[in-house]
């Protein structure tokens, strides 16, 4: 089976399009990446905040429900 | 009829099918209370919504592995439906996409911007739920026509998606009935409630224009004894909705009692609804196009295929029970320390 006989029906201005906004969503996020890269390692050189105790990010995933908290 | 299916080989594809359909509606469920949630807090505080993405960070990337799963058992026992289906669905695959990257990322960035960027990623989040809900029910949608792109079919379909929606929050909101407390529990109350009452009349809108239009799955429900063996569904449904109607008014109880029972409710009444709809559709993989036997691999690569199956679904159910476990009890604040 060649190329051309295994494509479906499926238009070529849509493939395109799509193809098109995925790449546009990858280049805002890595873009979003970098600011965001930037911003946490000019916070991490602040000795201000430093200490892990006191930084409560919140909103996050992680660490998200214990069970010790149930109570 | 089992003799008939064990003589003739048939009983492959169709463990597959049942496979394929547990998978489905195991995500249906999972990943079904976490775009819920995802949707939900463009109602909430600020700090609600904080709670509620705690309440489900710890388990919605692993609810998205059932879909994988079950898009992966079509691709490798049912090749020729997979290849129709996904091409026929091409743009609201696409969209859901979209939306999931969105959503994903979101779960981090929002906690790492700087705090005036936030609500950006809120906004995203919100979004990217909404948009990977509304593409999974148009998809549903214009499965169950048959991929029917008239007017009426595209019609039928976005009535899904919303319908879907809003049938993901209320699972949503019983998720967050469990995991919460307070004023946000109370909140998702009212949530669930509406929601209830909005995806029940959508559910029942479709039971009822499903047999009217299609004489095939109204005859699979109406002919004579048949229609005796299935009343329980739609019974069992009716009074499973009732009973969460009725609890619903009276949450949350005093020291919490049943604040799991209305999600285990929820969870029944999708499983019931799952059923009905996997009758009205066998024998047919792609509705009115295809049968499972028909669109089925060779049985040698399927019975490789089951082994496979047959190992891995264990070890995901496995860790799917242990993360639930591990993460039980309410959702509390986040740190990273």
């Amino acid at each position: 089976m060649t190329t051309a006989e295994a494509l479906g029906p499926v238009s070529g201005g849509m493939v395109l399009s799509t193809l098109i906004v995925y790449l546009s969503i990858y280049a805002f996020l890595t873009m979003a990446y970098i600011y965001t890269l930037f911003y946490m390692a000019r916070r991490a050189g602040d000795g201000g905040q430093r200490d892990p105790e006191k930084q409560i990010v919140m909103g996050g995933e992680r660490n998200a429900s214990l069970p010790s908290a149930a109570e | 009829m089992i003799e008939h299916i064990i003589a003739d080989g048939s009983w492959l594809p169709y463990s597959f099918a049942f496979l394929m359909g547990l998978s489905m509606l195991i995500y249906a469920v999972l990943d079904g209370y976490d775009l819920g949630v995802g949707m939900l807090i463009d109602n909430a505080t600020w700090h609600e919504k904080d709670r509620m993405i705690a309440s489900i960070g710890p388990f919605w990337d692993a609810n998205e592995t059932w879909l994988i799963l079950g898009v992966g058992l079509l691709l490798v026992a049912f090749p020729m439906a997979h290849g129709l289906i996904l091409t026929e669905l091409y743009l609201p695959v696409a969209i859901m996409l979209f939306g999931l990257i969105f959503r994903g990322v979101a779960f981090d960035f929002r906690a790492k911007v700087p705090y005036q960027q936030k609500w950006r990623w809120n906004n995203r989040f919100f979004y990217g739920s909404l948009l990977t809900s509304l593409a999974q029910g148009y998809m549903l949608g214009s499965y169950i026509t048959g991929f029917d792109h008239s007017f009426a079919g595209i019609a039928f379909s976005c009535l899904i998606a919303v319908v879907l929606c809003s049938a993901y929050c209320l699972v949503g909101a019983c998720w967050l009935i469990m995991k919460t407390d307070g004023t946000l529990q109370e909140k998702s109350v009212k949530w669930a409630r509406y929601h209830l009452i909005n995806s029940v009349s959508g559910l029942v809108a479709i039971s009822a224009v499903t047999p009217l239009l299609n004489e095939r799955i109204f005859a699979k429900w109406f002919d004579f004894p048949e229609v005796f063996m299935l009343a329980p569904i739609p019974l069992l449904t009716g009074a499973l909705i009732i009973w969460l109607y009725m609890l619903l008014r009276k949450m949350p109880l005093a020291q919490d009692r049943y604040c799991w029972l209305p999600f285990i409710i929820t969870i029944g009444i999708y499983v019931l609804s799952f059923i009905g709809l996997a009758y009205s559709f066998f024998p047919y993989i792609v509705p009115e196009h295809m049968t499972i036997v028909d669109a089925a691999a060779a049985p040698e690569s399927l019975i490789i295929m089951l082994f496979g199956a047959l190992i891995v679904l264990p070890i995901l159910i496995g860790y799917t029970a242990l993360a639930y476990y591990i993460f039980r009890g309410k959702a509390t604040e986040l740190r990273y320390d």
